[in-house]
């Protein structure tokens, strides 16, 4: 080709291209196309099973907090919409949608857990008018609601974190920041952790006697860490027993052990987003599972998935969707789609269901007025 | 207009940074639409999940499976605010007819009915891209279904506003980088080139002082670069040149030298007449200096001649010349070498010395002829007379008898000069030397030729100084040497003179001198008086019989310079002739043998 062509062909391409501007010439414009299936059937979908919502129900109002073992009821704390405000923990009755008043005071109880026998319920009562030192307690109520006991010692506040443990025993944080570990009796053990942690969140695992917790050195760290520690009472004729702690995580959002106790799933903070990530208790051994906006986690009843929370980029800031992964071949499917998510996810014990509340303005008059729906959904895989 | 590399080499760098600007920019452009369109179509297929299972989860929960349809078409302005809302987008739904039922902005008004009919026909969701007011939105349309009830058609209006900031910003920003970016690519063009054209600078001065015949300088350069590689195969180019020239510097020395060396002219001429060589003897024998052509030799127009008749395609050509006194022979002949044109030589030899020996050969001949011939004719008549006469007679066979001996001995005597001069011609010639008293060698001489000089009374006086050191001779030929010149001065001495001998000893030499007072020579036959067969006077000394055959002081000359001494002659015609004789002493010797 002549020299003086290439040159009028380079000139002719660089024209075009200069003229082109900001036109996109690989998406025609004012033309209809069908979105591609690569795009529509995600992978996810592709791959995994088929999810299927069976239902969704509104069970009521109020945030949950808790689930019987038999899977019949659900702990549930609400105020009062119009002054005097109270606080109430209220007993949602599964099998008919009843609610039933459970504690109704002027204090603020929250963090409701049933005990192991779900004889009764473990919740922090906090007195905000009190002036005195003590006003945040642990208290236990029978379910019928004859006794009331307060298990946090005398002059002791307790933080809002706590869990069972074995042998009827409740596992709570002083203010201290010392873990106690007390039944109905009254009998405790208190420990301690080497580095004094901040603590946000306990698990504890029975088959171990092991405690996993979210903790920080310092309560002004934007993350936790996860870290392990076996409930020993290393010194005789201490008062408190010093734990040996073990970290196995860092900047950890969330986590979950499953209740067969063999592996504990958790969130951690990776670049710009965060991981799922799964140990496997017997030899710490690690898997990533998938990278998202992940904020909580929990196993479902059969420890087959986990249950998620996601933030959702646009719309409404705070609105979370819940999905369900399948662990195994790291899949996840959409279950909601993104609401403000106001309590944790409660998965049944006996089914593919689970329990949440959800902030809704029911009212167009009143922007700041808010109501915690509760909802039941029912999935199924096919 | 003829634009210089350097200018070049900046142009095509312009034209490269634009070009890469302009693509760069093109690809960024491309890059961020095709990237933006296609987040922007997975989030609007998130947004249809989720408007899908907000719609389900409200459905779900408040209505029957039956009453799907007429909850939604009932809820269905309520719904497109709540998923508006929710996903912070301009929503709206059809119904099954593709009539728009619910919009969550009055303002917006679009047309979607091909979209729509392509969506029933492929059920799969459909966007659009389209531009209005020159903000770019993405339209995208799907069908709503809950528990596979179609409840109509779901579409979103997505602003691209933010990507169209994002360019407008990447433009200006790209802009400014480009205008900063095109400066320095000005500065640094500007700068290296310089920088990059300086070995071609270098290379274009080293090759001007090549031109001019420096083969001495180098190009410094120490990268191992192209440029580098260049630059020392130019140094060795360079001085591999530098080299054929000095070797052919060398050669053609050594060819002048073998040029000048020789005893002849010689002369190379080209096709066009010009000299290609010549040496010394041209200016000698022809008095032109430095010839550049033949046609410089004015006056001698044999030469030219030659030249032609070379020409010509004369393939040797040998003429003899007289030319300023000289015998020259000149042989001319081509010079041809296949690949060049054909080139002239001229030789130019001396033949003058040997027309001269010629000459003196035969004078020789015939002199030998001569000197023969006439004591033998004397021999043989005397011999001839005898046998056909029958002389008896006492006298006349005596004095046949006489003659014939004295014939027989010049015969002999002149026999042994020959020999002798023969024999002293040859540098192997055998001198016996040993230590020996001039002065008894002298009286020894003198007495010898005493009855030689008493037949014409001659008186020869000999004088000598007290004292006289030996030399380191040999006695016979030294003898042979002063009886020689004693011979010729007793002969050219008339009768009753006196020859007077003395010998002396001056700085380091002994000197001998024999001079007589006869008739002398004069000063042209002193040029040639040691010269073999040369006689001064051949009438005169042939006369009385004693002539010889020229050879006597050619012996002389001989003997003295095979004793290292010298020889001299003084004489004047009518005062008589000195010859003296230089001999080192051995004194000398010894110390000049040291």
């Amino acid at each position: 080709m002549p020299k003086k062509m290439i040159v009028f062909c380079i000139l002719l391409i660089f024209f075009s291209v200069f003229s082109g501007g900001c036109q996109s010439i690989l998406i025609s414009q004012n033309e209809p196309i069908t979105v591609q299936s690569s795009f529509f059937d995600p992978d996810d979908v592709q791959n995994g099973e088929q999810l299927s919502i069976d239902s969704i129900s509104k069970l009521g109002h109020g945030i949950v907090q808790d689930i019987s073992t038999q899977n019949n009821a659900l702990l549930i704390t609400d105020t009062t919409k119009a002054p005097p405000i109270t606080y109430n923990v209220n007993l949602l009755n599964l099998s008919d949608n009843a609610l039933s008043s459970f504690v109704n005071s002027d204090k603020q109880q929250n963090n409701a857990i049933f005990d192991s026998d779900n004889n009764g319920v473990f919740y922090i009562e906090k007195n905000a008018s009190d002036s005195t030192a003590t006003n945040s307690q642990l208290v236990w109520t029978s379910i019928d609601r004859t006794v009331t006991k307060t298990i946090s010692n005398p002059n002791e506040n307790v933080q809002n974190t706590l869990c069972l443990a074995n042998n009827q025993t409740v596992l709570y944080l002083n203010i201290d920041n010392e873990i106690i570990q007390k039944d109905l009796s009254g009998h405790q053990k208190k420990y301690q952790t080497q580095n004094h942690y901040f603590i946000d969140k306990m698990r504890y695992q029975s088959g171990s006697n092991t405690l996993y917790f979210l903790g920080k050195k310092d309560v002004d760290d934007e993350f936790d860490n996860l870290y392990s520690a076996t409930l020993e009472t290393n010194e005789q004729g201490q008062d408190t027993n010093m734990l040996k702690t073990k970290q196995i995580a860092q900047d950890v959002i969330d986590f979950d052990i499953n209740d067969k106790n063999t592996q504990i799933a958790y969130i951690e903070k990776f670049n710009d987003s965060h991981q799922i990530v799964s140990v496997n208790l017997s030899n710490m051994q690690k898997r990533n599972i998938k990278k998202d906006n992940y904020n909580s986690i929990i196993y479902t009843q059969d420890n087959s998935h986990l249950i998620v929370t996601k933030s959702d980029n646009s719309g409404e800031q705070d609105q979370q969707s819940i999905w369900i992964i399948n662990q195994d071949k790291k899949t996840q499917q959409q279950l909601t789609s993104p609401m403000l998510i106001s309590s944790p996810i409660i998965p049944s014990k006996d089914k593919n269901s689970l329990y949440f509340s959800v902030q809704k303005n029911n009212s167009t008059s009143s922007p700041n007025l808010y109501d915690q729906i509760i909802y039941q959904i029912t999935y199924s895989f096919k | 207009m003829q634009i210089t590399y350097r200018g070049r080499m900046i142009i095509y760098n312009i034209a490269i940074f634009l070009s890469i600007f302009v693509f760069i920019l093109f690809c960024l452009i491309q890059g961020t639409l095709f990237q933006t369109i296609n987040t922007t179509k997975k989030q609007l297929i998130q947004m249809d999940q989720d408007a899908s299972l907000f719609i389900g989860q409200e459905l779900k929960s408040t209505v029957t499976s039956e009453e799907y349809k007429e909850s939604f078409m009932n809820n269905a302005k309520q719904f497109c605010q709540s998923i508006a809302t929710m996903e912070d987008c301009h929503t709206f739904f059809y119904n099954e007819e593709g009539n728009i039922i619910a919009n969550s902005s009055s303002d917006s008004q679009f047309d979607l009915n091909e979209e729509i009919s392509l969506l029933k026909e492929k059920k799969i969701p459909v966007i659009l891209y389209q531009k209005k007011n020159n903000v770019p939105f993405i339209y995208y349309v799907s069908i709503l279904s809950i528990d596979n009830q179609q409840l109509g058609y779901l579409g979103f209006q997505y602003s691209l506003q933010s990507m169209n900031n994002l360019l407008k910003n990447i433009l200006v920003f790209y802009s400014i980088g480009c205008v900063i970016g095109f400066s320095i690519l000005i500065v640094i063009t500007l700068s290296f080139s310089d920088h990059f054209i300086k070995p071609v600078k270098d290379l274009t001065h080293i090759s001007q002082e090549i031109n001019k015949g420096n083969y001495d300088v180098r190009i410094h350069y120490r990268r191992k670069d192209e440029i580098g590689d260049l630059t020392s195969v130019f140094n060795l180019m360079t001085q591999n040149i530098n080299n054929v020239i000095v070797q052919l510097n060398l050669e053609r020395n050594r060819l002048a030298s073998v040029l000048a060396s020789l005893d002849d002219g010689l002369l190379a001429i080209d096709q066009t007449g010009n000299i290609i060589t010549s040496n010394s003897y041209i200016k000698t024998y022809f008095n032109v200096n430095n010839p550049k052509s033949i046609y410089d030799f004015q006056y001698q127009s044999f030469l030219r001649d030659i030249y032609d008749n070379l020409k010509n395609g004369k393939n040797h050509i040998s003429e003899e010349i007289d030319c300023n006194g000289r015998n020259l022979l000149i042989i001319g002949s081509p010079i041809r070498e296949t690949g060049f044109e054909e080139n002239y030589l001229m030789i130019i030899r001396n033949i003058t010395a040997t027309k001269q020996f010629q000459n003196e050969q035969k004078k020789f001949i015939s002199s030998v002829s001569h000197e023969l011939r006439t004591p033998l004719t004397t021999i043989i008549g005397y011999t001839d007379m005898l046998t056909r006469r029958q002389v008896t007679e006492g006298e006349i066979l005596s004095k046949s008898l006489t003659t014939i001996n004295r014939e027989g001995h010049r015969l002999l005597r002149l026999v042994d000069d020959l020999l002798n001069s023969n024999r002293l011609d040859k540098t192997e010639f055998d001198v016996k030397r040993t230590n020996l008293d001039i002065h008894a060698l002298l009286i020894d001489v003198i007495d010898q030729m005493q009855i030689k000089a008493q037949q014409k009374e001659i008186e020869i006086n000999y004088k000598s100084d007290e004292t006289m050191p030996e030399i380191l001779g040999d006695y016979d030929r030294l003898q042979q040497l002063f009886i020689n010149i004693l011979h010729n001065a007793i002969k050219y001495s008339d009768i009753g003179d006196i020859i007077d001998v003395i010998s002396t000893f001056e700085k380091d030499q002994i000197v001998i001198s024999v001079r007589d007072y006869g008739i002398g020579i004069s000063e042209i036959e002193q040029e040639h008086i040691f010269d073999a067969f040369y006689r001064v006077d051949e009438d005169r000394s042939r006369s009385n019989g004693e002539g010889g055959a020229g050879l006597g002081l050619f012996l002389v000359k001989q003997i003295v310079d095979k004793h290292n001494g010298s020889i001299s002659i003084d004489s004047q015609i009518g005062e008589g002739t000195n010859i003296t004789v230089y001999l080192p002493s051995l004194k000398v010797e010894a110390t000049g043998e040291k």
